[in-house]
């Protein structure tokens, strides 16, 4: 029995979104003859990231965590001080590996000679975590996790546990990915990337022509935790966060015990099954992944008729940390008590909505539950 | 043809990825600090911008000129200069 | 309210330049033998010279481990010599009550180079070993090989990665996650590392000399320590060794500069502070400091800084012992504790390897020679990039009273 373990208030809520539709950019020659699609931040986005009186450069993904922080930040009634009290945790798969790969790139076209420092120091994973204390002043416990589909979920469960260890007064909790050249080459090389720039549809009747897979994306979201009742007004209250990987290199997923990976979270936070007003999946529009979210859904809706089920991946595209955004309309839902329009409804009649269960799994097995309430 | 401090200023801005026109740039601005910013990291930016494109190297043996020689953009074009003339 | 567990280490396993296990990195640090020595893993033309922390003999051969990165097969060999120093069995706790937490940072850049050189020079694709490049996958790994289904996590702040990854260990024993818990650091040699350090000029040529006089920088190295955690409770009930009880930790960040730490120390005093406090401990009980030393200009000021503030005019015992195996980043947090602690079994103080003069201007006195001591509670810290600091506190077995 752990709920208490990880219950936390979530204060503020504040994100960077791509789209709203997919776009295309020519993939790298040597690669490819052809368009590939994804989920990118549009250039008013990118420009109102990049602060005016800042000359100098900042990686994609430290703009838009800092662009996440800050809306965060200035929808809190009592702002995070500067100072030990507030911790950083950052959910992160790939960090600034844009930056990486310049640096790398250098190294190979110009010679080492040519190395330039600051995009090594500034690809070390922890450069938006460390960013994020730079410019906000924040100095408490400032922890980066790149475990890919765990990373906001290891962020969240780390910042909510500091405060009920009274290790600091507020956690500020963020989920990025910037979406590089380099990772949409890993994906494509690796079968994961369709070419069509149609926008996903997970777990839609519409899906996208056969062979399409998903499509990656970008983005960043951030959350001002504080510990139960510290705070006045807070917009939702996390219950319980659980994370998990899987146990064989490359696993057969099964509904059932997906089912079962649940059931456990829902027993862990005390929560019933008929209280969550709402399903929240990642499904991300791949044929052999939306299989496996449908049926789990299924098989939830089979115990509590009705039951309303959600996607959101057409909006963020498909990335580790997409969970962020994920959560914070999840935040969104319980603080209104209904769902946010933008969010898909794919099963069933939401009614007022007290509690909202967000499930992730991946190919490679890594999955979570995630439940928040009023 | 564009001067050498009007070059450096190119060098700087595109290597460090500013905000900035090369144009908007003074030749005496303090580069750390106050004027653009710039830290030690940057520095090491710089000294490899000016290996590249100038072929002058600075080493560590002249770590105690680094204050005089990154002032400002007409003091690395002095330091350029004087090594190039080195050189010749 | 229930004391707070009390968190025992059980099981240690590491690989680093210095060995391939506990002993034999001990017999290196006892007989001054440093594990520096030139590259060979790949070829540099600038980098080429520069001794470094480079592990002797295929790791590939030797993890057990089919396919992966370097960094892998480093891992699971340390995570299996800890398993088995722990007396772990498959019956020790139940599947979801076992975790793993490391610290990385490299995973399988080595991949990633050659990928895109492949690409550049030969306008060759080959996709082989892409799956292979994440930091994350050497805790998958490890999860694995020994069933740990329960919490699972990567965490990556550059050098103080190995400690932070110990704390967060702490946490989930504390919080009631996991009962049992594999947690430490590792990383591997590439080009981006060297050339990154080296770009920065804050890499030795003549191998890492922690706050002397001459120092001119760091040694890169590589290598895994993997610690096996669980509550001192779980640990007697199941009949295990403890080695060590790992009583306190801090964590802070200078949020001074993205690179340099803040130069008073003061982030790194405050986590001291913090871990002295977690451990209800007063400065004065400390015996021993394994600093993170990395022989940098910067780092060693802002450590004997540190280290003075917080213990004035009698500091206790201090060493860096990075000539003995390099910085070996993400890592270098948990092979330094695993030092530590080996420090505080064989009760005998680790020497500054390769200090000859201390720099006048850092009032520290390390200990530069191997030597016996009455050690009771010992201290490891560890510096990263965005001024992470990240600090870990032990006490020796049989100076406490009744478990919890």
């Amino acid at each position: 029995m752990k709920p208490a373990a990880h219950a936390a208030d979530i204060v503020a809520a504040g994100a960077v979104w791509p789209g709203p539709l997919p776009v295309t950019r020519p993939a790298p020659a040597a690669v490819a003859q052809e368009l590939w699609s994804a989920y990118r931040l549009d250039a008013a986005t990118v420009q109102s990231l990049s602060p005016p009186e800042r000359i100098k450069r900042m990686g994609r993904g430290q703009e838009m965590a800092i662009g996440a922080v800050k809306r965060a930040i200035d929808n809190c009634a009592e702002p995070p001080a500067r100072g030990g009290q507030t911790a950083v945790s950052v959910g992160t798969a790939w960090a600034e590996e844009g930056d990486e790969i310049v640096f790398l790139e250098n190294l190979i076209k110009l010679g080492e000679k040519a190395a330039k420092p600051a995009y090594f120091v500034n690809s070390v994973k922890n450069a938006l975590a460390s960013q994020l204390a730079l410019t906000f002043g924040f100095q408490g416990e400032n922890q980066t996790f790149a475990h890919d589909a765990l990373s906001f979920e290891s962020a969240l469960w780390q910042g909510a546990h500091l405060l009920r260890a009274s290790r600091a007064r507020h956690a500020v909790v963020c989920g990025v990915e910037a979406l590089v050249e380099f990772q949409e080459i890993h994906g494509h090389l690796l079968g994961r990337y369709g070419t069509d720039k149609t926008p996903l549809a997970p777990l839609s009747a519409e899906k996208r022509a056969a062979g399409q897979g998903t499509l990656p994306g970008e983005g960043a979201a951030a959350f001002v935790l504080a510990a139960p009742g510290t705070m006045t007004a807070p917009l939702a209250r996390l219950v319980s966060v659980r994370a998990r990987g899987p146990l064989q290199r490359s696993p057969v997923l099964a509904a059932s015990s997906e089912l079962a990976f649940i059931e456990q979270a829902l027993r862990d936070a005390s929560t019933r099954l008929d209280e969550i007003g709402l399903v929240l999946l990642g499904a991300n529009g791949a044929p052999d992944l939306d299989a496996i979210y449908a049926e789990v859904a299924h098989g939830l809706a089979a115990q509590t008729p009705g039951l309303a089920v959600g996607v959101y991946r057409h909006l963020t595209g498909d990335f580790a940390t997409a969970s962020a955004l994920g959560f914070e309309l999840a935040v969104r839902t319980v603080a209104a008590q209904a769902v946010p329009r933008e969010v898909r409804v794919v099963a069933g009649t939401p009614d007022s909505i007290h509690h909202v269960l967000l499930y992730h799994v991946t190919n490679a097995g890594h999955h979570s539950a995630i439940i928040v309430s009023v | 043809m564009a001067t050498l401090e009007q070059q450096i200023k190119e060098g700087l801005v595109e290597t460090l990825g500013l905000k900035i026109a090369p144009e908007a740039i003074g030749d005496g601005t303090p580069l750390f600090g106050d004027g653009l910013g710039l830290d030690s990291v940057d520095l090491l930016e710089i000294a490899a911008m000016l290996s590249t494109r100038f072929d002058v190297e600075i080493t560590a043996r002249d770590s105690d000129r680094y204050k005089e020689i990154f002032a400002s953009i007409h003091t690395l074009a002095d330091f350029v200069r004087e090594r190039q003339a080195a050189s010749a | 309210m229930s004391a707070r567990p009390r968190v025992v280490v059980t099981g240690m396993g590491i690989v680093s330049a210095a060995g391939w296990s506990l002993d034999e990195t001990w017999d290196a640090i006892a007989q001054g033998h440093s594990g520096l020595r030139a590259l060979s893993l790949f070829e540099s033309q600038r980098c080429g010279k520069l001794p470094v922390g480079e592990v002797t003999g295929d790791p590939a051969a030797r993890s057990g481990l089919s396919g992966g990165s370097r960094s892998d097969h480093l891992a699971v060999w340390a995570a299996r010599q800890a398993w088995g120093d722990a007396g772990l069995g498959a019956a020790s706790f139940a599947p979801d009550r076992g975790a793993v937490v490391l610290g990385a940072l490299t995973g399988g850049m080595l991949f990633t180079e050659e990928f895109l050189a492949r690409l550049h020079r030969e306008n060759r694709v080959d996709a082989s070993h892409l799956a292979d490049r994440a930091c994350c996958n050497s805790t998958d790994r490890i999860a694995e090989i020994f069933g740990l289904a329960g919490f699972r996590t990567t965490v990556s702040n550059a050098c103080a990665s190995g400690g932070a990854a110990l704390g967060l260990a702490c946490d989930l024993i504390e919080a009631g996650e996991a009962d049992v818990v594999l947690a430490g650091g590792v990383d591997s040699l590439n080009r981006i590392v060297l050339n990154g350090f080296n770009s920065l000029m804050l890499v030795s040529p003549d191998g890492c000399r922690p706050f002397d006089a001459e120092r001119k920088g760091m040694s890169v190295g590589e290598g895994a320590g993997i610690l096996v955690l669980e509550s001192e409770r779980h640990a007697l009930s199941r009949g295990a060794h403890v080695r060590a009880w790992l009583a306190g930790r801090g964590n802070t960040c200078d949020a001074h500069h993205v690179s340099a730490p803040q130069p008073e120390g003061r982030g790194l005093c405050e986590a001291m502070q913090i871990a002295l406090a977690d451990a209800g401990l007063a400065p004065a009980a400390v015996d021993y400091i394994n600093a993170h030393g990395t022989g940098t200009a910067d780092n060693d000021p802002v450590e004997a800084k540190a280290i003075r503030a917080l213990f004035g005019g009698t500091p206790p015992a201090v060493s860096s012992t990075k000539r003995f195996f390099g910085h070996t980043l993400a890592a270098a947090g948990a092979i330094e504790a695993i030092v530590t602690v080996l420090a505080l079994e064989r009760q005998a103080i680790p020497p500054n390897l390769g200090l000859r003069t201390v720099d006048p201007k850092i009032a520290l006195a390390p200990v530069m020679e191997y030597r016996q001591a009455k050690l009771e509670v010992v201290m490891s810290t560890s510096l990263g990039f965005g001024g992470n600091n990240s600090v870990v506190l032990f006490r020796r077995p049989g100076s406490w009273g009744e478990a919890t």
